[in-house]
């Protein structure tokens, strides 16, 4: 509450606020102006509720749920100053106060400095992401049919050049913010209190059950200020209608890692009391780490038409290179390939999507015949106990404005492949007037088979949300 | 001869203030609109059948050289829509569009919007927010009445993309079109109807300043107004840049 009234303070005592308009720095009296009404730089400062909903779980055991968000947002444009406020206050929410962008913007002819709490978008594709690798996500509302509106914002200064075919942006990374997700509510990823599940699978068809009684979890902590700096650079070009660039970005995954202690007992064998088999699996302890990476990736695209062929790739060096340590993430490549289509007559809009990743080496769990210690890759964890290297998903979207805009029918599916699972969002979002609409949102997720994955574990979070946004 | 020279010296003054022809007509009405830069503060109402109201106010600045065209827009109401930004630049007589979506943060070329585009959800096309009307080149022009005040012509453009026929009534004082009947490509079924309910002038420029587009199929209306404009103003070639794009500022 006490940075809400912060934030209200500062919206209170920065103004004039001004839209961006091409207008406010004429003058007036000069010859050549018709104007048809008094004209003031547009306030741009918005109060709204973004999202009074409620949301109705398809399984019956799930409880019922609704919400209210308010939103303010401002920007005020001076001569060489941009000032932006972006923020979301949600009362039911733990963390009430998200802010989304706190920033100012300082231009110098052809490049500007941004210094705040934003986020900063990579990549040319609009479904999936290879290189989008900026400003970690937000997993504790589920999946939304924006990406951007996944992202957290984080402290960042960012500089943009310009040049006249061409343009660098140049980041800095001061701090770590990790992935926000919930550890045991209703969007968990996993169970993190219980890795592993209930059993574990030695392979060769051996499940052993697993006794994590005697649990020593370690202190989570994240990486210090000075060891957490990251930051990067991304060139970008245009050579007729292929828009290509390249960049270079080192930070930590946003993700944590696992450092799981843990042993296989023995017990004699029923039948030869002299031979021992195995018996369980015990886990002593869990301890948290996180991976750096360097990052060397590509984007680009490319119309042809009324088609954009869009593609994003990387290799993610792993600090762990030598896959040595299973806490540590391992070196990957990611790609992603997508076709989109606007229809230019109705701003009919349609895209696939492709993306795939393969992570070098070993993921499958291992044990030691001398110590009986289990090495468990963290990547296996977060492969959702998968040790398959590659894996890989294809995207769907479209979205069609109707009755001249004022429906608009979304639709957005991702599937994996590997581990076959499905997230289908769909919404339909009518604007009763210029300041209020009303929207019906539903999101369905499976999992197909055995393989675990992150959209079955949510299975239980299908559910349609009917709610309203207005603006004032 | 000389009663030959006689009529030859009373028909020349007349032969000089002859009726223009539609086809000059046309051109009169497109050179009164040409500027080499023009900035426009323009609100459009969208007007359902039932008289519901929705307004769209955007910004556009434009510059013409040498028959080179760019236009940047930028939208500033509703909310869903605000500080969207558009890009046209024309070069060679190809036409590079590009689209800053804020929701995705990014900026998008995309493909030259076909003429019959909805603007915006209005009742105008992309290319009608161009010219409601077709030069001397584009069309054949008729002149099929003509009043004390007016000229009506009908143009018959050369080639038929969402328009078979215009037929445009033009004052004779200013050249500006008071209203363009806009037909389907059989020629017979009528589409749209443009009106000026407004004139004014900018300077020694006379120019529409409310413009109303119907849709005769559905009722559907949009009242285009224009808050402020400025023409052959000096506008920096900055603002005709993904930079500015994807910025918003010069």
């Amino acid at each position: 509450m006490k940075k809400l009234l912060v934030l209200l303070l500062l919206i209170a005592f920065v103004s004039p606020l001004f839209a961006f308009d091409f207008f406010a720095t004429l003058d007036d009296e000069e010859e050549g102006q018709v104007i048809t009404e008094t004209v003031k730089p547009k306030e741009l400062t918005s109060l709204f509720v973004e999202g009074f909903g409620t949301y109705y779980p398809l399984d019956e055991d799930e409880p019922f749920g609704y919400g209210i968000s308010l939103g303010v947002t401002f920007e005020e444009n001076r001569d060489k100053i941009r000032t932006e406020v972006d923020f979301s206050f949600s009362p039911i929410l733990r963390d009430p106060l998200s802010v989304r962008t706190l920033a100012v913007t300082f231009f110098f002819g052809p490049t500007n400095l941004k210094v705040g709490m934003f986020t900063h978008p990579w990549g040319t594709s609009t479904t999936l992401h290879a290189v989008d690798v900026i400003n970690a996500q937000d997993l504790t509302h589920g999946i939304l049919d924006n990406p951007e509106a996944m992202k957290k914002s984080e402290f960042m200064i960012v500089y943009n050049a310009y040049f006249k075919r061409s343009s660098l942006d140049l980041i800095i990374k001061p701090f770590y913010r990790p992935m926000d997700m919930d550890a045991s509510d209703r969007y968990a990823p996993m169970d993190t209190d219980n890795l592993l599940g209930a059993t574990f699978d030695l392979g060769n068809g051996m499940v052993l059950p697993i006794n994590s009684d005697n649990i020593r979890v370690g202190i989570y902590e994240h990486p210090k200020f000075w060891k957490a700096l990251g930051g990067g650079g991304r060139y970008r070009f245009s050579i007729g209608d292929l828009d290509l660039g390249f960049m270079l970005f080192s930070s930590f995954y946003p993700q944590m890692g696992f450092d799981i202690g843990a042993k296989l007992k023995m017990k004699p064998h029923p039948l030869d009391p002299t031979q021992y088999i195995p018996d369980k699996v015990e886990v002593a302890s869990i301890d948290f780490d996180f991976t750096r990476y360097h990052l060397a990736g590509t984007e680009g695209s490319l119309l042809v038409g009324p088609v954009t062929i869009a593609w994003e790739g990387g290799l993610f060096l792993s600090e762990d290179f030598k896959n040595e340590d299973p806490a540590k993430y391992s070196t990957k490549v990611a790609a992603v390939a997508e076709l989109s289509y606007t229809e230019p007559k109705t701003s009919f809009f349609a895209s696939v999507a492709y993306q795939g990743q393969y992570i070098f080496g070993d993921m499958e769990p291992s044990v030691d015949q001398t110590t009986l210690d289990i090495t468990i890759p963290v990547d296996y964890i977060a492969s959702f106990l998968n040790d398959n290297s590659y894996s890989s998903s294809v995207a769907v979207a479209f979205e069609m404005p109707l009755m001249r805009e004022r429906l608009k029918v979304r639709m957005a599916a991702t599937y994996g492949i590997e581990n076959r699972s499905l997230v289908a969002l769909g919404s339909l979002s009518y604007e009763i007037n210029d300041s209020l609409s009303v929207y019906a949102r539903g999101a369905y997720y499976d999992g197909f088979g055995d393989k675990q994955s992150l959209f079955k574990n949510w299975e239980n979070n299908s559910s349609i949300t009917i709610g309203m946004n207005a603006w004032f | 001869m000389k009663r030959t020279f006689t009529i030859l010296l009373i028909l020349i003054p007349s032969l000089l203030v002859a009726a223009p022809t539609a086809a000059q007509i046309m051109d009169r009405v497109i050179e009164t609109q040409k500027a080499d830069t023009a900035a426009m503060d323009l609100k459009l109402t969208l007007i359902e059948a039932n008289g519901t109201e929705r307004e769209r106010r955007i910004q556009t600045l434009s510059q013409t050289i040498d028959d080179n065209t760019s236009i940047i827009t930028v939208f500033l109401s509703p909310e869903s829509v605000k500080n969207t930004r558009f890009l046209s630049v024309e070069e060679k007589d190809v036409t590079d569009q590009w689209i800053y979506l804020p929701a995705l943060k990014r900026v998008r070329k995309i493909s030259a919007a076909e003429e019959g585009g909805s603007f915006m959800g209005s009742d105008f096309s992309y290319s009608d927010m161009a010219s409601t009307t077709y030069d001397a080149d584009e069309a054949t022009h008729r002149l099929i009445e003509e009043t004390a005040t007016t000229y009506v012509v009908e143009s018959i453009p050369k080639t038929v993309k969402s328009y078979g026929k215009n037929i445009a009534t033009v004052e004779k004082e200013t050249f500006l079109p008071l209203k363009v009947e806009f037909y389907a490509p059989d020629r017979t079924t009528l589409l749209k109807t443009l009106t000026t309910l407004e004139t004014g002038k900018v300077g020694s420029r006379p120019i529409t300043k409310v413009v109303e587009m119907k849709t005769i199929a559905t009722g559907h209306a949009t009242r285009l107004e224009m808050v402020q404009v400025r023409y052959d103003v000096p506008i920096p070639s900055a603002y005709f840049t993904v930079r500015f794009l994807e910025t918003g500022r010069l």
